[in-house]
């Protein structure tokens, strides 16, 4: 089987950060996503960044784990840095190399903008690292569930999310033996003709489509036979329950909050 | 095979040794049957047969060849000698019709077309369907057991010099089952293609296989030829496995007589077809009322 990529993947722990009530998390982890924009100054950009290493010592996950699902988008981060210095003709010129001249503030700027991408992506993992799907959902659940009377179907989108979310390893695992399947039909997926390539593709797609549909079937067969009608009136075996240590993690984060817009008036 | 170990995910934090040490040699033409508990390696093992998982300690020999290869270089060639059916091999299906679909492998090795149609009927009918009937029908408006046996001809179609089927009649009911399992034992024979079965019937193993693999948590526990495997059920036993049904009952019976002091000879532990079994009996219980 081929190992499922590390973005996004839940680790089991019980640290401060995992025994946080999902929704405090999730609203945390939007303060902080603003305070990441807010800091403008190398100071404040500072505290920001001693806050996320902070949130990942305290977490336990290694750190090596976590600069590898930054690995993605490194691409991205570097490309977005060179149009930030390339373009931005702000403050003293720094060099010159044909057409091309780089300013101080394009510096800084494209310094910045790769700083706070990382930290975003490091705090959202953080997040989706220390919290399991399912106590994401009922999170975002809850959040949501004051919009019903505004016909917002909260608990329709959440339990799409978790059961996406939980067929995603059974997908994977279908496709792979699928592909191998048909590899030892001879299929070739990584070299000859385009248009042969093409067919072979095809030899995987059509039997997952019809695998994937056989399987919602069942399923949706499965939870009729169970009882199911909707999330009216549902009670709920896993209870989220907030806590004196949630309130304090969102308070410590409007902290954090505060001292950065008193930066921007030192 | 020496020496073969496979490790899943190796330098992740999800890492996990699925082979061990695993030394073996598969004569061609032989019926070998693979049994073992669930997560004992079979897949594994057979994975590797073919290269579609390359060892990642030690070296396996497959004809001429040798893997590890570097970048799975002309593994497309082994895998067209060695053929291999999945667990539920239906799910392979994908073709318009079932023609094209038995076809896919051989357009795969670029076959000529004129030739491609004969090979197809000569599948379809020897797994027990009519190319005539069926040839031109969706594959997905077969029934299950249709399907599976489209699958098969798929694969016997490239008419491999060894032939791998990993649980061939799971989900099946006890008739097709029986239909399957005598279709690859015919096709053993006739062609003297090697064949390799993994499976779960302790059953089957004995009755179809002459020479058999119990593998235990990714190493080889018991081997041997089914009557010298089923001789220790304690050894059977201790790994999560059965005697068949036939040994079962032949040690039942061999206890009782010996419980009753009659005087009857003990039934050999060799037999697994039924009809021998009836035979050694009535022999048995002839001598005696002759004796009387």
């Amino acid at each position: 089987m081929i190992p499922l990529i590390p973005i996004g993947q839940y680790m089991a722990g019980s640290s401060y950060l995992h025994r946080r009530d999902p929704r405090a998390k999730f609203i945390g982890t939007v303060i902080f996503l603003f305070l990441v924009f807010l800091a403008n100054t190398p100071l404040a950009l500072g505290i920001v960044a001693g806050a996320v290493l902070l949130g990942i010592l305290v977490s336990g996950i290694p750190i090596s784990y976590i600069f590898r699902s930054l690995k993605p988008v490194l691409w991205l981060l570097i490309l977005t840095a060179f149009i930030q210095v390339l373009t931005l003709k702000k403050g003293e010129l720094l060099l010159t190399i044909g057409p091309l001249s780089i300013y101080e503030g394009g510096v800084k700027e494209g310094v910045f903008i790769t700083v706070r991408v990382t930290l975003l992506m490091i705090s959202a993992s953080l997040l989706t690292l220390t919290t399991s799907p399912i106590r994401l959902t009922d999170g975002l659940e809850n959040l949501f569930s004051p919009l019903k009377p505004f016909r917002f179907p909260a608990h329709e989108i959440a339990l799409m999310i978790s059961i996406s979310l939980r067929f995603i390893p059974t997908l994977w695992e279908e496709a792979d033996r699928i592909k191998k399947a048909q590899m030892s039909r001879g299929a070739n997926f990584s070299t000859g003709p385009l248009q042969k390539r093409l067919n072979h593709i095809l030899s995987l797609i059509v039997p997952l489509f019809v695998q994937s549909f056989k399987r919602a079937e069942e399923m949706a067969l499965a939870m009729e036979a169970r009882g199911y009608r909707g999330g009216e009136g549902r009670t709920r075996y896993r209870r989220l329950e907030w806590r004196l240590g949630d309130t304090l993690f969102l308070v410590i984060i409007l902290l954090i909050g505060g001292i950065i817009l008193a930066t921007r008036y030192l | 095979m020496e020496n073969v170990g496979y490790t899943y995910g190796e330098k992740t934090p999800f890492e996990h040794r699925a082979l061990h040490q695993i030394s073996l040699h598969i004569p061609s033409g032989r019926y070998i049957g693979i049994i073992g508990h669930t997560g004992s390696g079979k897949s594994t093992l057979i994975q590797l047969c073919n290269g579609l998982l390359q060892p990642t300690q030690g070296t396996l020999q497959a004809g001429e060849w040798t893997l590890p290869v570097k970048k799975g270089r002309g593994l497309h060639l082994l895998r067209q000698k060695v053929g291999m059916a999945f667990q539920y091999p239906e799910y392979q299906l994908f073709e318009e019709t079932v023609r094209k679909d038995v076809a896919y492998g051989l357009d795969n090795m670029d076959f000529p077309k004129e030739l491609i149609s004969l090979r197809v009927n000569e599948a379809l009918r020897k797994v027990g369907l009519d190319p005539e009937e069926i040839g031109e029908q969706s594959p997905f408006s077969l029934s299950g057991g249709q399907m599976r046996r489209v699958a098969l001809a798929g694969i016997l179609v490239l008419n491999p010099e060894v032939l791998i089927l990993d649980e061939p009649t799971a989900g099946l009911d006890p008739a097709g089952k029986q239909q399957i399992l005598q279709m690859i034992a015919r096709d053993h024979r006739e062609e003297k293609r090697t064949t390799i079965l993994v499976t779960h019937s302790m059953e089957d193993a004995a009755f179809y296989c002459d020479y058999l693999y119990v593998l235990h948590q990714g190493s080889i526990y018991l081997e041997g030829e089914p009557k010298d495997v089923f001789r220790y059920p304690e050894k059977i036993r201790q790994v999560g496995l059965d005697l068949p049904e036939i040994t079962r009952f032949i040690m039942k019976f061999n206890e009782e007589i010996k419980a009753k002091k009659q005087d009857i000879p003990p039934l050999p532990l060799d037999i697994f077809k039924i009809e021998q079994l009836v035979e050694e009996i009535e022999k048995r219980f002839a001598r005696k009322r002759g004796g009387i």
